[in-house]
């Protein structure tokens, strides 16, 4: 099968947006990806956080994280994803602390103050009166970061785009590649081949691996990142770091973030790794958050319900790598999209879009773009009064409201396994951590129409039960 | 006489509403989140003549639950839903399972890992968790619970941090005294099990470690969400006593001046008579066997009426 542009491993929040991009103009687009379902890639490893302050401020990386942010409260009404605004604390701890807030206001004013961000600095009073819960001497805060649901945007994008034309092909991996003077061959995993006159690639931790493909080569390292979840009760306000004059890459990065779901975020730094496959987290990671967050806190009396990992690809030269390949200006590389990738990827999508009209493709805007419909739970409709028909209210996961037809509906927004649900509907991400699940496997399993056997947690071999 | 909502059909809840009956023909509806009845105990032989019993005079409603939507409590059914407000309800929530940050278990999370409510229902279904299973838990429910899944040929294991009372137990359950610390998973699914130092080869991890948990703490709560019990007899007990609180034909109170906690508290009905008060230390020199956390104390001649 031929198309336009083939956009490699947009399973990911940046290859969506790309792909979000391109659903507005006249062209053939395929989306080919390695998980069974969009977002389980790099993706699935974030906090959901909207950055500003992101050094070195020469960076590209700290450039796109400024665009992006810029146009997120835009996308978010248009696709109807929750996503709030707040601001980000840097807590002063000991005197010497204290007393390089200036400097630091000064800095950061320079670089962000003229962006339109405000900067401020918050003396003992203010912190408490800002953020009770936090205890400190003084803090940096700076305006304009924000908290989005994630899942609810990926969700969103990759309906936005089956809506708008865009093929997928899911669960497929690219084996291969071959130049053919204005096009490229694409053998994939499952034995297809697609052609394809522009390739996109934006395969995250994968990305070196697919330009091989095309001859080139980068070096990319693997950092991991833990986050540890806690249930119930505000934490905090806003975005909280103890704020670090000399970096200690031990401790370096990480926050205490709050979430659109009410539960509290706090995620650590990223340490570097060899295996890419690794999402696993160790007692070490655990006592480097507390060491790091738990001084932040008054109270500090919360349940943590779980702890995961993301993982990021790191480039050499510690930036975000965007460019044509040696070989071909139809083939562009995306390397290295790391924190901040969910900031930047709207603005990295724009700069794709241009660099393949560059290139030649020909972008004739469609007259007919559809939109997408929000996503509207039973809890939404209960909420407002509205009532409701019977597999509405057929509760499946009590802590969170999920119904029987909330999982139809996400299955129709494209799920198809156990954490499609999930990441849809917050099935069983409450105190319980999923009391509901065997309920949940069955009722998934009957609206897939599946026997129960075949339904996976996040497809490969993650089978989840048997008889 | 009120008539009042009671989340939950297990046994505190069932045990409530069949005392509000018997006590002052006092109505109540017994609302259940699954399609059965009986919660934790449901695959416990020794509670199923007591449920059937409660059966025949109380009034259950399967497939409606308790759901909090922001300040708000709902009860929901197939095809409509009320506000549940404060005063006629008495929640009844029981048990939640110890998650794995709490019990300082790290790693992988690959699919495999459940907590124990889970299996229960998956039983229900006819669906197994796993063929190679190991059950985390320190308690009567996780031993039923493996004799459950071997039953039905599966291979189980049961590790417990602390040592089991297993005379109740038909034999052939093999306990591992020690503590889960860290999961492997292979392929998505769970491989593999590092309990104390030692690696446990197993496709399935079942948590059965629990906390007393009452997610509506607006209302007043009976049964496992408010006593560390795992002791049918003494849940059974709660509702009883929650009942005669409720009914409290006198209108006479007695504080009990007291450091422990006490259930249903410290300001409790003359017609009661019965407290439950926890007692873990006590337990160790009575010799009663690890069930029972709690001690009943009868409050026959005790007199300073208040009021």
């Amino acid at each position: 099968m031929s198309y336009d542009v083939v956009i490699i491993g947009s399973g990911g929040v940046v290859g969506l947006f790309i792909a979000y991009e391109l659903a507005h103009y006249r062209v053939r687009v395929l989306v080919i990806d390695k998980e069974v379902e969009p977002g389980f890639g790099v993706s699935k490893g974030h906090a959901g956080v909207i950055h500003v302050v992101q050094p070195p401020f020469n960076s590209l990386r700290s450039k796109l994280a400024v665009e992006g942010n810029r146009l997120y409260d835009g996308i978010a009404r248009r696709l109807h994803v929750r996503i709030r605004r707040l601001n980000a604390l840097l807590v002063a701890k000991n005197p010497a602390q204290l007393i390089a807030l200036p400097a630091v206001w000064l800095i950061l004013n320079h670089v962000y103050g003229k962006r339109g961000f405000r900067i401020r600095i918050l003396g003992p009073r203010s912190l408490r009166r800002v953020e009770p819960n936090v205890s400190g001497l003084g803090a940096i805060e700076v305006e304009g970061y924000g908290i989005i649901n994630s899942f609810e945007l990926i969700s969103q994008l990759y309906n936005f785009c089956r809506l708008n034309g865009i093929d997928f092909a899911l669960n497929t991996e690219v084996k291969d590649a071959k130049i053919l003077g204005d096009e490229v061959a694409l053998i994939t995993s499952r034995g297809g081949e697609y052609r394809a006159k522009y390739v996109v690639n934006a395969a995250g931790l994968y990305s070196a691996d697919i330009a091989r493909l095309f001859g080139d080569e980068y070096k990319l390292e693997f950092g991991k990142g833990a986050m540890l979840v806690f249930w119930g009760g505000e934490q905090v306000r806003n975005i909280v770091a103890p704020l670090q004059l000399i970096p200690n890459p031990k401790t370096k990065g990480g926050a205490i973030i709050p979430t659109v779901f009410g539960t509290t975020i706090w995620g650590g730094p990223s340490l570097s790794m060899s295996d890419r496959g690794d999402r696993s987290v160790n007692e070490d990671d655990i006592d480097v958050l507390n060491e790091k967050f738990s001084g932040l806190l008054r109270n500090r009396n919360f349940t943590p319900i779980k702890a995961y990992a993301g993982v990021r690809p790191i480039p050499e030269g510690d930036d975000f790598v965007i460019t044509y390949s040696r070989s071909s200006k139809h083939v562009i590389h995306l390397i290295g999209i790391e924190s901040p990738g969910l900031t930047s990827a709207p603005a990295i999508a724009r700069r794709v879009v241009e660099m393949l009209r560059e290139a030649g493709v020909v972008l004739t805007p469609k007259d007919d773009v559809k939109e997408v419909d929000p996503m509207i739970m039973t809890r939404d409709i209960i909420e407002g009064g509205g009532s409701i028909n019977d597999d509405q209210g057929e509760v499946i996961c009590p802590c969170m409201g999920v119904t029987r037809a909330d999982i139809r509906e996400a299955i129709k927004r494209g799920a198809t396994t156990l954490d499609g649900v999930v990441f849809r509907t917050g099935l069983g991400m409450g105190i319980c951590q999923g009391m509901c699940l065997g309920k949940a496997i069955k009722v998934i399993s009957e609206e897939l129409g599946i026997d129960p056997r075949k339904l996976t947690k996040l497809g490969d071999d993650s089978w989840l039960v048997t008889r | 006489m009120v008539g009042y909502t009671i989340i939950g059909a297990g046994l505190a809840g069932l045990s409530l509403a069949l005392e509000l009956r018997r006590l002052g023909g006092v109505e109540a509806e017994v609302i259940e989140y699954r399609d059965y009845v009986g919660g934790i105990h449901s695959i416990m032989p020794e509670t199923k003549g007591f449920i059937n019993e409660a059966l025949k005079e109380v009034s259950t409603r399967l497939i409606t639950t308790a759901v909090r939507i922001n300040d708000a409590i709902y009860a929901i059914w197939r095809g409509g839903y009320r506000r549940l407000t404060s005063n006629v309800i008495v929640a009844t929530g029981g048990f939640r399972v110890m998650t794995l940050p709490e019990l300082g278990i790290y790693g992988e999370r690959p699919a495999g890992i459940y907590p124990h409510h889970a299996v229960l229902d998956m039983l229900h279904y006819d669906l197994l968790p796993g063929k190679d299973v190991v059950v985390y838990g320190d308690n009567q429910y996780a031993l039923s619970l493996a004799r459950e899944l071997m039953r039905r040929g599966v291979t189980v294991r049961v590790i417990s941090p602390t040592k089991l009372d297993t005379r109740d137990m038909d034999g052939g359950i093999d306990i591992i005294v020690g503590r889960v610390r860290y999961v492997k998973g292979m392929g998505g699914r769970v491989e593999k099990i590092l309990v104390n130092s030692e690696w446990v080869a197993a496709d399935t991890l079942v948590i059965s470690m629990f906390k007393p948990f009452n997610p509506f703490p607006e209302f007043r709560a009976v049964g496992q969400a408010v006593i560390e019990t795992y002791d049918p007899g003494i849940v059974i007990e709660s509702g009883k006593i929650m009942a005669g609180e409720l009914v409290n034909r006198s209108g006479e109170f007695m504080v009990i001046d007291s450091d422990l906690p006490i259930y249903p508290g410290n300001r409790v009905s003359r017609d009661v008579r019965r407290v439950i008060i926890p007692c873990r230390d006590v337990e160790s020199w009575l010799m009663v066997g690890s069930t029972s956390l709690v001690m009943m104390l009868q409050l026959l001649n005790y007199r300073t009426p208040i009021r």
